[in-house]
């Protein structure tokens, strides 16, 4: 009740417009001002004896209660001296092959190497009174150890507990020896990962069969192995102050707008929040329009997708632990084309395209139209087909309205049961509900044919909709439309509409017009909701501003004039 | 609004929409019915007239680019007088509105909501334009845009698809009742072309000032089309004293349409439509309003009167008695006080503000030379 008063005083009173601006303000606001309190201090530099370095590590890693917290402890050989030194790693996410043969073999063994006592090499030689100084270079163990004992491709030295802690989470090995302030951290990840499969969810039948996995680092080889330019720039930002969760920003620096780079990662890193685990969460994270179902990026599991997309100039945001990437920006337009469509003749592809759009609006509105009919319009359909849908209902003890809410929501029931239940129980779990169910619901005069047949027709239609948030939000859509329809017919649905239409007119990404190019109105560059042949798509869409307007040039397939 | 600047596209649809929303409720049949069987030839010279007036117009808009005529107002005779003519317009813009509102409530009762008061009806339609309206100028500019080419395309298939129906007879006698009534009553038809007033307030809107001849001209030209489709439509799918009865003409003629046997009838669809275009006419009305209410009292956010202006918009729908007088003020009336408005008052104006210039522009240069 409160809240319907305040809605109601909202709608009245004037309030000042809070709008979110794109746009990267240089204000101090940038930093978390309001954030919690770091949960704990890491700004800590090593320090120069082992012994208490040790004791850093143990407490923080909790290595008495951890028992994947993997600290060995051993004796450094270097220049014939030795030192203590240990080594911290987490069991499982590194590799213990590498640690054996590239870490501890060469530290530990005497060989050449570590035995080597070269002379100290002579700076400068003065001689004072019959007696000779010689002023020699300073012996360096962090050096020495760097170049000479670790060899190991990718090793980096640091001073700062913050790293060094990062790092061995994230699977790399840590080497401290006594007398110096250096740690040393060695990349040896080697935890048990998903290979590169087939999409599960995006199938296509001309285009690439991988797709993404939930490696950080596999997702960005396949992204660079597809863009296969110099230009591409993978940043890595850190999403979470207790998961510090790898999130790679990934755009052509020659070719994406400096303003969308820079708004994709001002949102990422103005993020306070403890953790996130997958895409989904961060798509929610920097959405501008919280309160809409309507998704502002798109998310894939093909890195063709991702990279024709980069390649367009748009950005795609990876994060680790999560097999789908965001693409930013989008448009409505964008989500009702399929990967497929740019991989086959863009005849064929206008025609599922037109298929898809129909599918949309039978998806959405069909229910609402068949009980606004039933309710409001008898005029428009045959009489006789009215007497059979009249006598088809007879026996039947709700009205209308009733009987396809309750059959939208027992197919929304075997939607949701058909994903959560094992797989090879799915397809059963399908016919089980859909046929039988249905069937008997008919024999039973539940319901009646005809709502069995409009509710099979939409939920077949909403599953034609080639992005999973958008095929949510029509759902969602749906039942606006049946409730509108309900009350006022047709009227009710045109005003729906309306409204609908207004808040997709209203609505942008990453401040990209939603309903762009065609409203408002810019430049196609043959590349709308409809495509034209590829050799005809010769500019960028207009929307993104792109450093590189066009992508061809204007006569791309040159062999037809006699080569270049 | 100012703030929002608009293309070509955008600004065509503007003053299309006004005209649309005329067109499916009462501006066939207000024609038919002072022109008879001659209507045809009426609108030929209605719209020769409106593109007289839209050359006029240009002339005096030459030198004040960017300026719509509150702000030409003022320059001709102060601040006080831009006041006078600002209220003037919005008391005007609200008539019309609520004749439209009146008038497609009235219609709607009528065909589906025999039970439903009036009151409820406007409501809705007051609400549904309402909430659009507190989106933004943006929004609503938006929302027209990809409203009305789907209108357009709608009705140029609603004439193809009822053209079975045409009795072509029916445009004989060609010359009605008589070149007098056409040429010299007929005259008073030119408000069909109402829209001519949203021109005179979207010159400020404009991201290139030199696109309002373009405007001008292709609205006028786009409009009488329309209007010669939808006359030529009724006349001829219906005799004279029904087409010139009807409440809602195009409504009318969709309802002779049959698609195979499975749709008999499609006027339900056809509300769709019609609802559409009013909520849309509304909405651009609504921001018309309230941006001349900014002009004049310099409010910081115009949005928040939104519900108020349909308070008084609702008050006033509700002050007609019945269908008859709204019908009786949209075709008799109204097209007076238009004629009035921007024939008298506004080209008044512009022609003082023109005279005004070019003196100021001499004594001006005049001061230089000294």
């Amino acid at each position: 009740m409160n809240k319907f008063f305040s809605y109601l005083a909202d709608s009245f009173r004037y309030i000042p417009q809070k709008k979110y601006e794109f746009g990267l303000s240089n204000n101090d606001t940038q930093n978390n001002s309001n954030s919690n309190e770091p949960l704990e201090n890491l700004n800590q530099n090593i320090f120069p004896s082992i012994d208490v370095n040790l004791e850093y590590i143990k407490v923080k890693f909790n290595s008495l209660m951890n028992s994947d917290i993997k600290i060995r402890e051993f004796d450094l050989t270097a220049r014939n001296k030795v030192y203590k030194a240990f080594l911290v790693y987490i069991d499982g996410m590194s590799d213990s092959k590498s640690i054996n043969r590239f870490i501890l073999h060469p530290l530990m063994l005497k060989s050449r190497a570590n035995t080597f006592n070269k002379n100290e090499e002579v700076v400068s030689t003065a001689v004072a009174n019959n007696i000779t100084v010689k002023k020699v270079k300073k012996f360096n163990l962090v050096d020495y150890i760097f170049s000479c004992l670790i060899p190991l491709n990718d090793t980096k030295k640091t001073q700062e507990f913050k790293d060094v802690i990062n790092s061995i989470n994230s699977g790399e090995c840590a080497l401290f020896v006594d007398t110096i302030d250096t740690c040393f951290l060695s990349d040896v990840k080697g935890y048990e990962r998903r290979s590169i499969d087939t999409p599960k969810n995006e199938v296509v039948i001309r285009g690439s069969q991988e797709s993404f996995v939930e490696n950080i680092r596999t997702n960005t080889s396949m992204l660079r192995r597809m863009v296969n330019n110099e230009n591409l720039v993978i940043e890595n930002i850190n999403v979470g102050t207790v998961s510090k969760t790898k999130c790679a920003v990934c755009y052509l620096k020659d070719i994406a707008n400096n303003d969308l780079v820079a708004e994709v990662k001002y949102r990422m890193n103005n993020l306070d929040i403890d953790y996130i685990i997958s895409s989904g969460q961060l798509e929610e994270l920097i959405k501008e329009n919280t309160n809409s179902t309507l998704p502002e990026t798109i998310s894939t599991e093909r890195p063709d997708n991702a990279s024709s997309s980069i390649l367009d100039g748009k950005v795609v945001i990876i994060v680790n632990g999560s097999p789908f990437c965001l693409i930013v920006p989008c448009t409505f337009f964008d989500l009702l084309s399929s990967p497929e469509d740019k991989n086959i003749n863009s005849k064929y592809a206008n025609f599922l395209k037109l298929v898809r759009l129909l599918a949309c609006t039978i998806s959405v509105l069909l229910p609402g139209l068949y009980i606004a009919i039933t309710n409001f319009h008898e005029e428009l359909i045959p009489t006789e087909l009215l007497f059979s849908i009249i006598s088809s209902r007879q026996a039947v003890p709700i009205s209308i309205e009733l009987e396809i809410i309750l059959m939208e929501i027992a197919f929304e029931l075997i939607h949701e049961a058909g994903i959560r239940v094992p797989s090879p129980i799915g397809p059963t779990m399908g016919i089980v509900g859909a046929l039988v169910l249905g069937d008997a619901a008919v024999s039973a005069s539940i319901v009646s044919p005809i709502s069995i047949i409009i509710v099979a027709i939409t939920g077949l239609a909403s599953f034609s909709a080639p992005n999973y948030s958008l095929e949510f939000h029509f759902r969602i859509l749906r039942f606006i439309f049946i409730f509108l329809g309900a009350l006022f017919g047709f009227i009710g649905i045109a005003i729906g509409l309306f409204i609908y239409i207004a808040l997709l007119a209203n609505f942008s990404s990453f401040g990209i017009p939603y309903l762009s190019p065609y409203v408002p109105i810019t430049r196609i560059n043959n590349d709308g909701y409809f495509l034209s042949p590829i050799w005809k798509r010769e500019e960028r869409q207009d929307v993104l501003n792109t450093k590189r307007k066009n992508k061809e040039s204007h006569i791309s397939m040159t062999w037809k004039q006699g080569g270049n | 609004m100012e703030s929002h600047k608009i293309g070509f596209g955008e600004a065509l649809c503007i003053i299309l929409i006004v005209i649309l929303s005329h067109l499916i409720l009462i501006l066939p049949k207000a024609i038919l019915e002072s022109q008879g069987s001659s209507s045809i030839i009426n609108v030929f010279y209605i719209t020769i007239l409106a593109f007289i007036l839209i050359f006029i117009l240009n002339k005096l808009y030459k030198n004040f680019k960017g300026k719509d005529i509150i702000d030409i107002s003022e320059f001709t005779f102060g601040k006080t007088f831009k006041i006078i003519l600002g209220i003037v317009f919005i008391f005007y813009f609200l008539f019309v509105a609520s004749l439209l509102v009146r008038n497609t409530s009235e219609s709607l009762k009528t065909m589906y909501f025999q039970n439903t008061p009036i009151p409820y009806l406007v409501f809705f339609l007051l609400l549904g334009a309402g909430i659009i309206n507190k989106l933004g100028t943006k929004t609503v500019i938006k929302c027209n845009l990809i409203i009305v080419p789907s209108i357009v395309v709608i009705l140029i298939a609603l004439f193809i698809v009822s053209a079975n129906n045409f009795v072509p007879e029916r445009i004989f006698p060609i010359f009605g009742y008589g070149a007098k009534n056409i040429f010299i009553n007929g005259t008073a038809n030119i408000y069909a072309f109402s829209n001519i007033v949203f021109l005179l307030f979207i010159m400020p809107l404009l991201k290139d000032f030199n696109h309002f001849n373009k405007i001008g001209y292709s609205s006028i030209a786009i409009s009488g089309i329309f209007i010669l489709l939808a006359t030529i439509a009724l006349l001829l799918m219906f005799p004279l004293e029904i087409s010139s009865g009807s409440n809602v003409p195009i409504y009318m003629q969709t309802r002779e349409i049959t698609l195979g046997d499975f749709i008999q009838r499609t006027d339900a669809f056809f509300v769709i439509i019609w609802i559409l275009t009013i909520l849309s006419y509304l909405s651009i009305i609504l921001t018309f309003i309230l941006s001349i209410f900014k002009k004049i009292t310099n409010i910081q956010n115009k949005s928040a009167l939104t519900y108020c202006f349909l308070a008084i918009l609702f008050g006033i729908s509700l002050l007609y008695s019945n269908i008859l007088q709204v019908r009786y003020i949209q075709s008799t009336i109204y097209k007076y006080i238009f004629i009035i408005f921007v024939l008298a008052i506004c080209f008044g104006i512009l022609i003082i503000a023109n005279i005004k210039n070019v003196l100021k522009n001499k004594s001006e240069r005049i001061n230089h030379s000294e």
